[in-house]
């Protein structure tokens, strides 16, 4: 089958266990959010389908072929990570040439263009850039790599607010024109709740929830209002979470909204954060 | 293809140090050339000889490839390259840099004996295996069979050295910190403490066995070779065992 596909990886690091039976497909031309609480396996899981370590049991298969020691199955993922991989001392420029040897379909004209848009300097060498500039030319590979899987871990780690909306514009823009699958994980999720289509969530090892991003945010809703009111309604109800400012209230609620609300209420869709919140305590 | 990608990225890996330690032999050679032939010809009967760039060259294939190991690994998993062909790559890297290394060392044996007899004859320059495993000494290298047997005994030499330094690498990044520090202050420990009072002890019986064990092994020409690169092959292969597992830390 096409896609990647994970079936009961097991990974124990000492005692402690990373990951305990994951089963998870990752289909075609899809966006995926990867959320988790730190120390949840997100990283872990997402090493295990690059190879870059091993599960202790289990197996991830990239278009039906197991990515162990199989060049032809890792060529078609591309993995973001927090950590630097490429040698420190080369130049931006080098690794751009050197990522198209490996990569066939790298678009070094796009890197560059890129490179310009996010204003960095590809004469550089890794080893003078600061954090954030170094997420950004690790973004720009990835958006110029052009393979079937892109896996994004931490990808906007240490950008300002501007370079981070650039690259969900720009992300969003390559998808439209050359879909791939992509998982991004992260823990900025009311940043990517807009983009990701489904959502996987983990805990402590497991995968607690694989849904769709709509469906999973219309299992409950918000409502806002007068204190007094909110704190009137929310009595008898599953309550995720709530926030006070001043005489007004915001509540986050599982389940379905009645039909019988107060005029003075005023309901709306749910927050991904606050239900992830919920979901991982 | 990715083994081509391996293999080209782990053979550029070398260019620039290649580059910069020639300089740095020429530079010494030339050196030692003016430094010497006023010395040589002022004093009759007096003279002066360089010895050994080979083994220099040994010393230097081994400690780059001791460092070649982390970028190697880091830029290969990050590019969707498997261990295998890391692997691969490292063995087709090795075999390329020795064959042209040996070539080079041949070559530029001949060049500075020719410029050294062009000024004097008291000076003389050779490599390692010239009075070693040669009937007589070369003023001159002057015949190919000559060439082809230094050629060989350096390829051979040199792919030795760099299967070792790998392995090196490879074994202290597969180790705990602990593990690695006990091996530093160990190895040592042993070869200069322990491995010399138990001689003594035993009348000198290690020292007598390393001695049989080298000179068989290097007592002669062919066995050097064959030596080395059994030595090379048998290292290459018990690097794989570290190296197909290994992860970067």
């Amino acid at each position: 089958m096409n896609g990647i596909e994970l079936k009961n990886l097991t990974k124990h690091y000492g005692n402690l266990c990373a990951l305990e039976q994951v089963n998870l497909t990752l289909e075609e031309n899809k966006i995926y959010g990867l959320l988790g609480r730190n120390g949840a396996g997100k990283t872990t899981l997402l090493n295990i389908i690059t190879n870059r370590i091993f599960a202790d049991d289990g197996e991830a298969t990239v278009d039906g072929e197991t990515v162990v020691n199989n060049d032809k199955a890792l060529g078609k993922i591309y993995m973001l990570s927090e950590k630097l991989y490429y040698p420190e001392r080369m130049k931006i420029n080098n690794i751009f040439q050197w990522t198209k040897s490996f990569y066939p379909d790298f678009d070094k004209a796009y890197a560059i263009r890129l490179c310009e848009m996010f204003e960095l300097n590809p004469n550089k060498t890794l080893r003078s850039l600061s954090t954030g500039y170094l997420t950004i030319f690790k973004l720009i590979i990835a958006l110029s790599v052009n393979v079937p899987y892109l896996l994004l871990d931490e990808p906007v780690l240490g950008l300002d607010a501007y370079h981070r909306d650039l690259f969900y514009r720009i992300l969003l823009e390559k998808f439209s024109e050359k879909p791939c699958t992509i998982v991004i994980s992260t823990h900025l999720i009311e940043e990517v709740s807009g983009i990701i289509e489904e959502v996987i969530i983990m805990k402590q090892g497991k995968l607690i929830h694989k849904e769709a991003c709509e469906e999973l945010l219309s299992k409950g809703y918000t409502i806002s209002g007068k204190a007094a009111d909110v704190d009137a309604f929310i009595a008898d109800r599953r309550v995720i979470g709530v926030d006070t400012l001043g005489g007004l209230k915001v509540a986050y609620l599982l389940g379905k909204p009645d039909s019988n609300i107060s005029k003075d209420l005023e309901i709306s869709h749910l927050d991904l954060q606050k239900l992830f919140i919920q979901l991982t305590n | 293809m990715n083994l081509k990608s391996s293999y080209y990225f782990q053979i550029n890996e070398y260019k620039m140090p290649v580059l910069i330690y020639y300089l740095v032999i020429v530079s010494a050679y030339t050196f030692f050339l003016f430094s010497n032939i006023e010395m040589v010809n002022s004093h009759p009967g007096s003279s002066a000889s360089l010895n050994g760039m080979n083994i220099a060259t040994a010393v230097f294939l081994f400690i780059s490839s001791l460092t070649a190991f982390k970028d190697n690994l880091g830029m290969m998993l990050q590019n969707g390259v498997s261990r295998k062909t890391l692997f691969l790559g490292r063995l087709l890297t090795m075999t390329t840099l020795a064959l042209l290394l040996s070539i080079v060392e041949d070559i530029l044996l001949i060049i500075f004996q020719l410029s050294v007899s062009a000024f004097t004859q008291n000076l003389s320059i050779n490599n390692a295996f010239c009075n070693y495993y040669s009937n007589s000494y070369y003023q001159h290298i002057d015949s190919f069979s000559h060439l082809s047997m230094f050629l060989l005994l350096n390829l051979a030499m040199f792919l030795f050295f760099m299967a070792a330094g790998y392995l090196f690498a490879l074994i202290f990044h597969r180790l705990n910190k602990a593990v690695n520090i006990a091996l530093c202050i160990g190895i040592p420990v042993v070869c200069f403490i322990i491995l010399p009072l138990l001689n003594n002890r035993m009348n000198g019986a290690i020292g007598k066995c390393l001695l049989n064990f080298f000179a068989y092994t290097l007592g002669g020409k062919w066995n050097a070779f064959f030596s080395f690169t059994i030595a090379a092959l048998l290292l290459s292969a018990l690097t794989w065992l570290p190296l197909r597992r290994v992860r970067v830390k």
